[in-house]
């Protein structure tokens, strides 16, 4: 298996109320990530305006689908759609999350969460060993937020997903709102959770807005808070000069905006290589 | 348990309220899954009401999230897409409206369109093209002509002037007039399809719909013609079969000749 580069830089999201920014201006950004369920179609405007943005920037697929942790198994067409789109798009990279999404019979189109046992880990592996095969690359994995804990847990997650990095030769996708949603839902230290992954296999970071309250949720409606802003100057003083991005799904503001929150990582990334260096 | 057996009762639960949470699950557990078990039907609510916006406005909010709830439970989703979420709310909203047709039309004309967005990119058939691959046909070769239409080409009867409909649902949405639209003296065809990049729909004559479905079934176009004449008479099929042929071209519905 390939290994990835890394690649430094500040991207995006691509979402529809932005099309028309990427299509006709040149947007000061190193990447976008799209979601990929959202292109794997046979044709149409969703392909044509990621074609057409490709031209112009480097593309990360992310995918929400592709359930790894599914005790079901991967679905080979699901495998064989996302393959066509990396074939036509050549994606920097492809990531999907450290969760299942569907049974034997249903999807939940939702991110679940997965017990920390071995079963779960020779299930996740196993399924990420075949997409990474079909997929001939290594994949990112994700962090995701999750809102609740199974008592038949054996590891924390961070000890799962260092164990699931090492077994498949699998890339993190550090996503430090996420890791902040869960330690205030499970109540750990975000900083523990940081030292337990293998942190030099990091090649991007997901920063977002999340609803705080007695369990707080993953919500991607609103501007990232201070705790997140800290976890990432946290994180870049040790994973070195990764991709970071600002993930916004609901409420999307004006793209000037989120450009302008983007440069508040960069001020962060900055500060964190001067401290590296010192 | 293994975690097969617990991912089914996990998705199961998400699903109904009734189906049970595992026993060794504390309060704890039980306020986390209400998070998810919300999200799933936000998150299908909501995808429906991206796919159906239009149904949702003549029906109403309420009724429209009952309606989709209803659909979910009856077809919960089983392909990665969301998008496949709504697949068959046209005949879910038949049964739930069936006083009112016209709910299950416009989300047929939805669905299609949807559905015609994404197909494959393919050239139609244009005028030169039809001359060009017929321009050594006898009698015998155009009566056994047929056709293979763009990919997303759909097409059904509608009892409600449908492209009224649609306007009267659109962004500035006259909900009085969109619920008082009569039927149609006489029903008619709706046809949609993929225009360029955009999804559009437009309505023909009965006996047209009537021709092209079965044309697009295979039909010949002997067989296509002999539709139009038990429904016009002879005379009047025989150029309306021309003049609609032509129609189908210019309208880019046409994709080849079948070999
Ligand atoms: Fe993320």
């Amino acid at each position: 298996m390939t290994s990835i580069k890394r690649f430094a830089g500040f991207g995006l999201g691509l979402r529809r109320p932005h099309y028309h920014h990427f299509l006709e201006e040149d947007v000061d950004l190193d990447f976008v990530e799209v979601i990929s369920e959202n292109f794997m179609v046979d044709g149409g405007k969703p392909l044509a305006v990621l074609d057409a943005v490709r031209q112009k920037h480097e593309v990360m697929l992310h995918g929400v689908s592709l359930s790894p942790g599914s005790a079901h198994g991967v679905d080979r067409d699901y495998l064989d759609r996302l393959r066509q789109l990396a074939e036509r798009i050549e994606p920097r990279w492809i990531s999907d999350h450290l969760c299942w999404t569907r049974s034997s019979a249903h999807n939940s189109h939702d991110l679940l969460p997965l017990p920390y046992t071995a079963e779960a880990l020779d299930v996740i592996c196993a399924n990420i060993m075949i997409a990474q095969d079909h997929l001939r690359r290594p994949l990112l994995l994700e962090n995701p937020s999750s809102y609740l804990c199974f008592p038949e847990d054996e590891m924390t997650e961070w000890e799962f997903l260092a164990e699931v990095a090492r077994r498949t030769g699998c890339y993190l996708l550090l996503d430090v709102n996420n890791v902040h949603v869960s330690a205030h839902n499970h109540e750990f230290s975000p900083a523990d959770y940081l030292e337990g992954l293998p942190l030099e296999r990091v090649r991007q970071i997901h920063l977002a807005g999340h609803t705080p309250g007695e369990i707080a949720i993953d919500t991607h409606d609103r501007a990232v808070c201070d705790g997140v802003w800290d976890l990432l100057g946290h994180a870049l003083a040790r994973t070195g000069p990764v991709a970071v991005m600002i993930e916004r799904d609901d409420a999307i503001p004006p793209l000037a905006e989120l450009l302008d929150e983007l440069d508040t990582a960069r001020r962060i990334a900055a500060t964190a290589s001067r401290e590296v260096a010192a | 348990m293994s975690l097969a057996a617990r991912q089914s009762q996990f998705i199961l639960a998400l699903m109904s309220d009734d189906a049970p949470l595992p026993e060794t699950w504390q309060e704890r557990q039980r306020k986390g899954y209400e998070v998810y078990r919300n999200a799933y039907r936000a998150r299908l609510i909501a995808a429906l009401e991206e796919t159906y916006p239009r149904t949702a406005r003549l029906v109403g909010d309420e009724a429209f999230r009952a309606a989709a709830a209803h659909h979910l439970i009856t077809y919960p989703p089983t392909s990665w897409t969301l998008d496949d979420a709504g697949r068959g709310f046209a005949l879910t909203v038949e049964t739930l409206f069936p006083r009112d047709p016209e709910v299950a039309e416009l989300a047929w004309i939805e669905w299609a369109m949807q559905t015609a967005f994404t197909t494959r990119d393919t050239r139609p058939l244009d005028g030169s093209g039809l001359v060009a691959a017929t321009a050594s046909f006898g009698d015998e070769a155009w009566q056994d002509l047929r056709l293979r239409f763009v990919p997303g080409l759909a097409v059904r009867q509608v009892g409600h002037d449908c492209m009224e409909l649609w306007h009267l649902l659109g962004d500035e949405a006259d909900l009085r007039a969109a619920r008082a639209l009569p039927p149609l003296s006489e029903a008619q065809g709706c046809v949609v399809w993929r225009e360029g990049l955009r999804a559009t729909f437009t309505m023909i004559d009965a006996a047209e719909a009537r021709t092209l479905e079965a044309m697009i079934e295979d039909a010949s176009y002997d067989a296509a013609c002999d539709i139009l004449i038990a429904a016009m008479g002879e005379e009047r099929a025989l150029s309306f079969a021309g003049a609609m042929l032509a129609r189908w071209i210019a309208n880019g519905w046409v994709g080849a000749i079948a070999p």
